[in-house]
């Protein structure tokens, strides 16, 4: 075969231009490396617009947002010290990043954790997942970070009981939560809320297991209700009369009980009429929940 | 010395997938243009004569052979000032006036500013533009669009000119035109090589011929070269009052008969018989319309040659 | 030299010719809507909006036309087979392709600039104050467009048009990418995933280097060395792909 007729070294010049090229790039990048580590990634982005704006903006790619913007949080969240200024910022992202991707659970939940956390933004991490349990009514998780914030960060027992309430009448959430809820309400002097929880559970759950666990903390409620329910009859009974009942049956005489509770565990109320406390024959120790503030 | 040598150029396109076949377009093409010379280019469509000009140009690589444009090789662009080239069917920038056109092709050539605003009146009136200097080439018609290919070929007064298929889409007033100014360009020692399937045009102005059927050289030389020799004569006779087919002689001579009501056209195979067809014609008391004899031609050489191939 | 500017400024004059600066119209209308509307809705921040929005269109309009024109600018020269014509004209295929190249660029920095002033002129009328940042954050502007056209002119020497228009979109996006993946892998991957990262962060171009809109509307200025270097990046990078394409185009059959 003759040689093909054409100027065949045309391309070594433009090899060799190729190849200083791409050293002159890797030399610019490296440098460029260098300068870009003395600039902090939140100065590079330190103007969030507004969600609803970026909502706009976004056109149809919402999500797509959302994730990337997902992504810097999760590296701002990694940096080995966040600054309460970094905290804000991811805040204000996540709320951004949740209204564009009003669904985005998981954002919600890591955010929540995280504020309170490698930040201290309790406050903030509550709104969050308000937001969320708003947008996501179907998810059990979201009221159940709210109910552990509630009882670690600012031990409202009360509203940590109302949020776990929430979350465990969730279809899908683990029947552990309603125990949670049910020792919640309980410390929250709600044991009547405890009882029906548990009951509208169990009466649910199909696993005989989780039945046979209900039950038992069921009874339990049932046994804190009664026992709250003397607790206050007693107390009346001693502004009405000036002095402890001596037996149980005397509520029921002075007409502040309409009758005796049955001991759910087939056990009985036992009466101290000393201390004027009563507890059950079957049950050594009463359902609390016993915490450490932060700091504390 | 040759403006154009192609010795023996093969070009197959190599399959994209090791599944599919390889095309051969081009197989052992050689031929040659001498300087000066008008070539003409003969093959239907699809027998390579493309493929062969955008070899000639650098467009395309060949396969194997080699291929000497104006003392280079070709591909190299310093021979080009010296080159014009209308493709087949072309299509131009139309967002550019007339003019514009030409300005943008004078400046590719190399030429100055001011050769090229003498040039561009001359090239237009030429190719019959004149009214058309300021229009966009979006608004011409198809025989416009080929008269302004030429004239961006012209340009810059190339020595060798290739024309793909210049006279198509042009009416025949337009096709002679093209005609004269091809036979201008030799006047002028221009070297052109153009392709057509139309062979009138040929028959007329080469100077050489080459015949192209599906990638290979059938036959190459001069249109008298090629048809002496190659082609018997033939004559047509035509006669009213007959019918061909009943006369003995004509039934057996007549190389084709054609009749339509009383008149009858037959096709003779030479001079040889002439005498005893119209001896029995007259026999049978027709009337003689026409005798036209008939020179071998390029269009049955042609013919002949790609059906032999086919 | 002299045939390659013919060629940049026949590709100008067809560019302006096919209405392409009709986009202006509509970054005016939405530059001026946008100041107006957003003025009765939102306090304090409209000045940011405004510089936001701006930035980002001119952005936007930059990219959309590097791409979509970028990838015709050689094929449809063949798909139309005026190249034809063109390189039996006494010019190289690599000025042509150069040639090509440059009068498309003539077109995006000029209309970068228009839009820019559109963009300046609304701010100043409007009372907003107008940082000198801004100008850093467009001259990087068209450095990122400037490259990624040299991509599709890359790719539009080998592929069709709608395969050339989605890898170059597939660059930018990934370009954008790069810097945030290197950061994630190298704070929770394996060492492969890591290595892959880093070859990824220096073979793609980091278009994340060029884009100080979100800083500069905030009316942070860069660093002037870094502002050079990250220029002399982007043109280096745009360099080597108009070597590959030059490259690629000298072997091609038309």
């Amino acid at each position: 075969m003759t040689p093909v007729a054409r100027p065949a070294k045309q391309w070594i010049p433009l090899a060799v231009l190729g190849m200083g090229l791409c050293a002159g790039i890797v030399a610019t990048q490296i440098a460029l490396d260098a300068t870009r580590a003395g600039i902090p990634k939140l100065q590079r982005m330190s103007y969030l617009p507004d969600g609803t704006i970026l909502k706009v903006a976004a056109l149809g790619y919402r999500e797509v947002v959302a994730d990337v913007l997902w992504l810097q949080v999760i590296q701002a969240m990694g940096d080995k010290r966040v600054s309460t200024e970094t905290g804000q910022w991811i805040y204000r992202a996540l709320d951004v990043v949740t209204t564009l991707d009003p669904k985005f659970v998981r954002a919600y939940e890591a955010g929540a954790h995280a504020l309170c956390s490698i930040v201290v933004m309790p406050q903030e991490s509550n709104q969050l997942l308000e937001k969320g349990i708003r947008h996501n009514p179907h998810e059990w998780r979201l009221p159940f970070l709210l109910g552990i914030n509630h009882f670690f960060e600012f031990g409202d027992n009360q509203k940590a009981a109302e949020a776990m309430a929430m979350a465990a009448r969730i279809p899908g959430a683990p029947e552990i939560i309603a125990r949670l809820a049910a020792k919640l309400l309980v410390s929250a002097k709600s044991p009547q809320q405890a009882v029906e929880l548990l009951a509208k559970v169990y009466e649910e759950t199909p696993d005989d297991n989780v039945k046979t666990l209900l039950e038992q903390r069921l009874r339990e409620a049932i046994v804190e209700r009664d026992l709250a329910m003397f607790e206050d009859a007693i107390g009346r009974y001693q502004a009405q009369y000036l002095q402890r009942p001596a037996r149980l049956e005397q509520l029921v005489q002075a007409g502040l009980l309409r009758e005796l509770p049955q001991e759910p565990f087939g056990g009985q109320y036992q009466y101290n009429a000393d201390t004027g406390e009563v507890r059950s024959s079957e049950i050594k120790e009463r359902m609390r929940m016993t915490f450490r503030k932060r700091g504390q | 010395m040759n403006a154009i040598t192609i010795e023996r150029v093969t070009k197959v396109y190599e399959p994209l997938w090791p599944w599919h076949r390889a095309s051969t377009v081009l197989s052992d093409v050689s031929l040659s243009v001498a300087k000066g010379e008008i070539f003409g280019f003969l093959g239907h469509n699809g027998a390579g004569k493309t493929t062969t000009m955008k070899i000639l140009l650098g467009l395309l690589r060949p396969t194997s052979g080699k291929v000497d444009v104006l003392g280079a090789p070709a591909g190299d662009v310093a021979t080009h000032s010296q080159l014009g080239y209308l493709p087949e069917a072309p299509y131009f920038y139309d967002y550019l006036t007339a003019e514009e056109f030409l300005e943008f092709y004078g400046k590719l050539a190399g030429m100055s500013r001011d050769a090229i605003q003498c040039r561009i009146p001359i090239l237009l009136k030429q190719v019959g533009l004149q009214e058309a200097q300021d229009r966009q080439l979006r608004k011409f018609s198809k025989g416009m669009l080929q008269r302004i290919g030429l004239a961006q070929a012209l340009i810059q007064d190339p020595a060798l000119v290739v024309l793909d298929e210049p006279m198509s889409g042009l009416d025949p007033m337009g096709r002679k035109e093209v005609r004269d100014l091809i036979i201008n360009l030799r006047e002028q020692g221009k070297t052109v090589f153009f392709s057509t399937h139309i062979l009138s045009d040929v028959e007329m102005i080469c100077d050489r011929v080459g015949i192209l059927a599906k990638g290979k050289m059938l036959a190459l030389g001069t249109v008298e070269e090629l048809v002496d020799g190659q082609l018997a004569e033939s004559i047509e006779v035509v006669c009213d009052g007959v019918i061909g087919t009943q006369i003995e002689p004509v039934r057996r001579l007549a190389l084709r008969t054609l009749q339509s009501g009383a008149r009858c056209l037959m096709v003779l195979p030479g001079h040889e018989c002439l005498d005893e067809i119209l001896e029995a014609l007259r026999r049978a008391g027709a009337r003689l319309v026409s005798i036209i004899p008939h020179k071998g031609s390029l269009e049955e050489l042609f013919v002949h040659k790609s059906h032999g191939e086919g | 030299m002299e045939r390659l500017l013919a060629v940049a400024v026949n590709t100008f004059r067809e560019t302006l010719r096919d209405k392409i600066l009709y986009n202006l119209v509509l970054f005016a209308v939405l530059l001026i809507g946008s100041s107006v509307l957003l003025g009765t809705l939102t306090i304090g921040e409209q000045a940011r909006i405004v510089n936001d929005l701006g930035l980002a269109a001119i952005n936007v309009v930059a990219v959309i036309i590097a791409i979509f024109i970028g990838i015709g600018l050689v094929s449809k020269e063949i798909e139309r087979r005026t190249i034809y014509t063109l390189l039996a004209r006494p010019i190289t295929r690599s000025q042509f392709v150069l040639g090509k190249y440059l009068g498309l660029a003539l077109v995006i920095l000029v209309n970068i600039g228009i839009m820019f002033a559109m963009f300046l002129a609304t701010m100043m009328l409007s009372g907003h104050p107008v940082h000198a940042s801004l100008f850093q954050a467009v001259e990087l502007m068209m450095v990122e467009a400037l490259l990624i056209m040299a991509f599709a002119l890359l790719f539009s020497t080998f592929t069709s048009s709608v395969l050339s228009a989605t890898l170059t979109l597939g660059i930018y996006v990934i370009g954008h990418l790069t810097s945030d993946l290197k950061t994630i892998a190298e704070k929770n991957a394996s060492g492969v995933i890591k290595s892959l990262t880093t070859t990824l962060y220096y073979a793609f171009p980091n278009l994340e280097t060029l884009n100080i809109k979100g800083q500069s509307a905030a009316g942070i200025s860069v660093d002037l060395g870094f502002q050079v270097i990250a220029t002399i990046y982007g043109l280096l990078y745009t360099g080597l792909l108009l070597v590959g394409a030059c490259l690629i185009f000298q072997r091609r059959d038309f």
